[in-house]
């Protein structure tokens, strides 16, 4: 998933006080702060682990995808709230 | 020694003239990225923005605004400042809103006061949407307001408070002769553990300029 709440965190990870834990940790590593996780809008993600995004380690990248169930991609970097490269779309 | 001229340029095609659409219930980005915006409208990309919930009509736009306060110092010995403090941040969005009796949206300008139900006609009883007004947990969402730019054709502008609620309540005038509309004033909160250059918003548009 690319927009984790503690909703869909939770049947990605069995119970309630696991994806609890899984939402914060997602927050931290993804500088997102600290954020109410019954917020209903959750959390985006694809734009933290788009490669081109260099203010979160690739270890940070790699941990917050297994959180959320989600394979790296390279479609990531191809939408807008990645870096694009100039004149091009 | 010799001068020489240095170009102007008039900007004529950076302006502010296009509609915008008002979306709360946004994803809250991470470090260093930004909303996700499907290029091809404009609107939240679905995927990464699974909840988002567009507010409907303006009367006649949104004002926005990013509103600093500066506070100034003197010394006795000069007239003017010497140095200056930011003493205040504010970041918002406000807009009259028409579409006063869809109750769901109406419920998300109300946060801390409204609980929103429905039911099913039941026997004698109507079938119902309701806003229950009292006491409740007050809940914060991300707000964007997205236009297209009049530099650019297909191309958006993005005023986003990560973290805001309505703070104007609902007001309007019921009547035969006008439109009916509720004025909103969305106020961005800083999310204080973020990055410090990153905590209240973002605006932002989908072309990078030299």
């Amino acid at each position: 998933m690319l927009n984790p709440n503690l909703e869909n965190l939770t049947e990605l990870h069995g119970d309630s006080q696991k994806a609890l834990s899984a939402f914060r940790e997602i927050a931290d590593l993804g500088g997102f702060g600290v954020v109410d996780p019954t917020y209903r809008g959750g959390l985006d993600v694809a734009g933290v682990l788009s490669d081109a995004n260099t203010a979160v380690s690739e270890a940070a990248k790699n941990r917050i995808a297994k959180l959320c169930g989600e394979k790296r991609k390279e479609e990531f970097a191809t939408t807008s709230s990645a870096a694009k490269e100039p004149g091009k779309k | 020694m010799a001068t020489s001229a240095t170009a102007k340029n008039w900007r004529a095609t950076a302006t502010a003239f296009n509609p915008g659409n008002l979306w709360t219930d946004l994803a809250i980005p991470g470090a260093a990225a930004r909303l996700r915006v499907h290029e091809a409208d404009g609107t939240p990309d679905a995927t990464a923005n699974a909840s988002a919930f567009h507010l409907g009509a303006t009367k006649a736009g949104a004002d926005l605004m990013i509103a600093p306060t500066y506070d100034n110092f003197n010394v006795d010995e000069f007239r003017a400042p010497i140095i200056t403090n930011v003493g205040s941040l504010e970041m918002g969005i406000a807009a009259e809103l028409v579409a006063i009796t869809d109750i769901v949206a109406m419920n998300k300008l109300l946060s801390g006061v409204s609980t929103y139900a429905t039911g099913a006609l039941s026997g004698d009883d109507a079938a119902y949407s309701e806003l229950r007004i009292g006491a409740k947990a007050i809940t914060y969402a991300s707000i964007a307001l997205i236009f297209e730019l009049k530099e650019t054709a297909g191309e958006w502008g993005i005023f986003h408070l990560y973290s805001a609620l309505n703070n104007a309540g609902l007001k309007w005038k019921q009547s035969r002769k006008e439109l009916g509309f509720t004025p909103v004033n969305l106020v961005g909160y800083e999310i204080t553990t973020r990055a410090a250059t990153d905590t209240l918003g973002c605006y932002w548009k989908t072309v990078q300029t030299s």
